[in-house]
């Protein structure tokens, strides 16, 4: 008999064995599913977990009305109508002047900082704009401005680090840090932002606070208005350096270790990482990066949110190396490996009793 | 080295962990006493303990001595100037990061209670590791700062203490930082500013260093299987892109990890493509360690 | 010579001698049924459960460090032309069938027979009716195709298993060392707790070909250590396709494949939370 011939028949030899064992194993396990191992993917349906409409959804909706219908009739019964008397289209200028809403003050302050641009150049005078006109495109600017902004941050971050070749370290290596506190300057251009936004609605309403507070005049808001922001700034970029240079974490690590020593000393084990998984927003970030799901090549995967919905099986819970790479890029800083030590010793609770 | 007889692998290796329950219910409640005052205490840990069985020595041949890390660790110390009192097995017991990690709480702490209690015993205002995963256990599950005794890695107590290096031919190393000392400890500089002592060394940084640094795949001695070793791998072919000739690790288990892998791979001659050694950072200085006229 | 040990070698060999072992005699097997004795450089096979051809060992120790029950012990052949000791196996009964000495001799001189084999293997009827996949467990990590074939040819030799390293950092850190004390009080603390528990945890089970492992699946939880602590894990002994799903976790649980499990309790040692048992077989 030649050797193809042998080869052939261990061939079939050996596939009816393999047959023979998983029909085995078939037929002994009542649980064994169609395919061995299912994507874990968000956006399975069998995979989402939620409320029904009915009753949970209606009960809660309807108390929630109720509610808001309720305090509607009492502050209808029991404060005034503010309108004093009719107004009079004909009066020459309103005091206090009417407002728009609250959202859009800073707009309003917009229009009120603006004044005329001209200038007289070797006295020819130049009218550039009026302060209605550029009061107005300032506004669209600032929105603009919050529009481009991720397109020009990726922009720069591409022209800064071109990014590796590895598809997996693309996440770690490019672009900038992810939480403010690693970038002290972005942080503070925003909270500048945020600062001056609030600033602009406060001057917006100058009129009205010189009402009640005289010394509070129009060119003392004017600069605080400037200058405020700025000042705002200063100090997160120099608190968040200081930081920075101190090698801090956004997450203190005494208060970390003590909540964790507290856990397993007084063996109470009240899940404290669940709530901290609760700050989870699904970047994915930790996916990217976990060595081990790299290797084991799986489907997509979100470790860290999924673990919250308890999309986790045993397989992921014990066979985390517990590196930490996931919490070292977390934009929220969840601390994945305490809790899968925690879970551990949570199973192995379970299973010696 | 003064040991005679190489002790083999008897046992797969959950026994060792059975054994160090084991030694955790054979109470030792006998107060301690040493001989004199140190300033320094040297924990050298499991490294001796393990060497019992976790040597692999079917695929080593002997060479993965664990115990070699301490012996070098009390050399350099000695030569910093430093006399550590060695709290060694006879009178400690194992740190328990391990069962910590495998979630047997149970285990870690009776070893924290006997551990913390012959700590105070002995009178050390410093305690020394050469591990990094003992480092964070003793600072961090054990909270030795907050009893009066500060923990330090090894790397931490050397930096700074006048130690002359110097290699005896040009090398190009590079330093593969642990989870537990980077990540976990935040100490990326102390085994970095050791490696910039040695004369003839060049330092060079693998792809991913740092707070991005690739783990040895194995931690707590959970796993060793084909998607733990896909990771030591990719952490040594890092190395090998690198075209270095030493991989310093700053744990005695990052040390045993890739070793094992290295050795592993010599067993198949035509897959392995790293040519480097791979060392612990104790050993290494040892070797290029220039000893004092005397 | 042939490359490994005769397969047939408990019916074609003759019985030759025996040689005192703790518990029982080791048999000694050669070809034409005469013994010269340990130095006479003509040793033949050695042992019925546990076979080692003394003539092809070359005496590397993988075979001792492998063993987790101790079966051998170095044994000296002074002026034999392939090694000048041999692995001798006293502690034979004591074979828990795992083997993993197999798996790890670089020549191929080892074969184990299942104590419950050995009459029909004596009596010739090896090659003819011992299952194709006893053979396969033997050749871990050919082709499957091959492992059949290896009923009726030769096996093939191995290649060079070490390929040696210069070591040269390694050989320094070591004179470096050379006068240093190594601490070893560790280890003197472990060994003798390691043969105890080691020697408990083996008289407590039960365990052979009559004997099967078996998952409580309510204890395992799912973490793998038996997976690959089991020898035979590449052939499917433990299946891993399970899944069950609680409220609060869900976890694969480990399976044992009957057919290949030799009941040699290595999972038991492996699993953390006592989840494996050894019960007898129905």
């Amino acid at each position: 008999m030649g050797d193809d011939t042998e080869n052939l028949i261990s061939e079939y030899q050996q596939g009816r064995q393999a047959e023979d064992a998983a029909e085995r194993i078939g037929r002994r396990t009542e649980f064994t599913r169609e395919t061995p191992r299912q994507a874990h993917s968000v956006l399975e349906a069998s995979h989402v977990k939620g409320e029904p409409l009915y009753p949970h959804e209606l009960v809660r909706d309807s108390v929630l009305t109720l509610y808001v219908t309720s305090i509607l009739f009492f502050l209808s019964a029991f404060i005034p109508p503010p309108l004093h008397r009719a107004a009079d289209p004909a009066a020459s200028t309103a005091f206090p002047p009417p407002l728009p809403d609250w959202y859009l003050l800073w707009a309003f302050g917009c229009l009120k900082v603006a004044w005329d641009i001209e200038f007289t150049i070797l006295g020819h005078h130049f009218f550039l704009m009026t302060a209605k006109v550029w009061g107005t495109l300032v506004q669209g600017m600032i929105i603009g401005m919050v529009v481009a902004v991720p397109f020009i941050d990726r922009a720069l971050g591409y022209l800064i680090d071109p990014g590796p070749k590895e598809g997996m370290m693309d996440v770690l290596n490019s672009g900038h840090a992810r939480r403010p506190i690693e970038d002290p300057v972005r942080a503070a251009i925003g909270v500048w932002g945020l600062a001056f936004v609030v600033m602009l609605s406060i001057y917006s309403i100058n009129a009205n606070i010189v009402l009640y507070y005289p010394a509070v005049t129009t060119s003392v808001l004017a600069r605080v208005t400037l200058w405020g922001p700025l000042a705002c700034a200063g100090l997160t970029y120099l608190w968040l350096d200081r930081r920075r240079a101190e090698g801090a974490r956004p997450l203190s690590d005494e208060e970390r270790f003590e909540l964790y020593r507290d856990g397993i000393t007084s063996r109470r084990m009240q899940r404290i990482y669940e709530f901290k998984l609760n700050r989870c927003y699904q970047c994915g970030l930790c996916d990217d990066i976990c060595p081990v799901r790299t290797n084991e090549g799986e489907e997509e995967l979100n470790i860290i949110f999924n673990t919250f919905q308890n999309e986790h099986d045993g397989v992921a819970k014990w066979s985390c190396i517990t590196c930490g790479m996931c919490t070292a890029i977390c934009p929220q800083n969840i601390e994945y490996v305490d809790y899968v030590l925690e879970q551990r010793a949570i199973a192995l609770q379970g299973a010696a009793t | 080295m003064s040991r005679t007889e190489p002790y083999a692998r008897t046992i797969p290796h959950p026994l060792f962990e059975r054994m160090i329950i084991n030694d955790v219910d054979t109470p030792d409640e006998a107060p301690w006493q040493p001989e004199r005052q140190h300033e320094y205490g040297y924990f050298p840990g499991c490294v001796d303990f393990m060497d019992v069985e976790v040597k692999f020595s079917h695929l080593n041949k002997g060479d993965a001595d664990h115990a070699s890390i301490a012996a070098a660790a009390i050399k350099l110390m000695n030569a910093a100037g430093i006399d550590p009192l060695i709290l060694d097995m006879n009178s400690f017991k194992c740190c328990g990061h391990d069962q910590l990690w495998q979630g047997q709480l149970e285990v870690f702490d009776e070893l924290k209670a006997h551990n913390l209690r012959r700590m105070q015993e002995s009178g050390i205002r410093t305690l020394v590791v050469t591990c990094a995963e003992g480092y964070r256990t003793f600072a961090v599950d054990y909270d030795l700062p907050g009893q009066g005794i500060q923990v330090e890695h090894i790397t931490q107590t050397l930096r700074g203490r006048g130690l002359k290096f110097k290699s005896p031919e040009p090398v190009r190393v590079t330093f593969h930082d642990p989870c537990r000392l980077g990540r976990m400890m935040g100490e990326y500089d102390a085994p970095r500013d050791l490696i910039q002592l040695v004369d003839g060394a060049e330092m060079v940084e693998l792809e991913n260093s740092r707070e991005k640094a690739l783990c040895c795949g194995v931690s707590s001695m959970m796993y060793c299987n084909d998607a733990t070793k896909a990771v030591r791998k990719k952490r040594l072919d890092q190395g090998t892109d690198a075209e270095i000739q030493v991989m310093l690790g700053g744990c005695p288990k990052c040390y045993m990890h890739m070793q094992c892998l290295l050795n592993e791979e010599r067993m198949d001659p035509g897959e392995h493509n790293h040519s480097f050694e791979m060392l612990d950072l104790m050993q290494f200085l040892s070797a290029c360690l220039v000893e004092e006229a005397a | 010579m042939a490359a490994g040990i005769d397969r047939q070698y408990l019916s074609a060999w003759k019985q030759a001698a025996t040689h005192a072992g703790d518990s029982e005699p080791v048999q000694i097997w050669t070809q034409d049924g005469t013994y010269g004795g340990l130095d006479s450089g003509k040793l033949g096979i050695w042992g019925t459960v546990v076979g080692v051809d003394f003539d092809m060992c070359i005496a590397d120790g993988a075979c001792i460090d492998a063993c987790p029950v101790d079966v051998y012990e170095w044994i000296d052949s002074p002026g034999h032309a392939a090694s000048e000791r041999k692995p001798f196996m006293p502690r034979e009964p004591d074979c828990i069938v795992c083997r993993a000495c197999e798996e790890v001799c670089p020549v191929d001189a080892v074969l184990i027979t299942d104590p419950g084999d050995v009459e029909a293997a004596m009596a010739g009827a090896d090659a003819a009716a011992a299952p194709a996949i006893t053979e396969a467990v033997a050749t871990e990590g050919e082709a499957s195709a091959e492992a059949a074939a290896t009923v009726a040819a030769e096996p093939a030799i191995a290649a060079p298993v070490w390929e040696p390293k210069p070591d040269v950092w390694l050989q320094r850190m070591k004179e470096s060392l050379a006068d240093a004390n190594l601490p070893d009080t560790g280890m003197a603390k472990a060994k003798p707790l390691f043969k105890e528990i080691r020697k408990e945890t083996l008289d407590s089970l039960s365990r052979g070909k009559e004997f099967i492992a078996l998952v409580h699946n309510d204890k395992c939880i799912g973490c793998t250590q038996c997976v690959y602590f089991c020898n035979f894990a590449s052939i499917d002994m433990i299946g891993w396709e399970l899944e069950t799903r609680t409220d609060a976790f869900e976890s694969k649980k480990a399976l044992i494949v009957e057919d290949t499990c030799t009941g040699c309790t290595l999972c038991v040692f492996a699993c953390p939370v006592e989840a494996i048992t050894m019960e007898a077989r129905a």
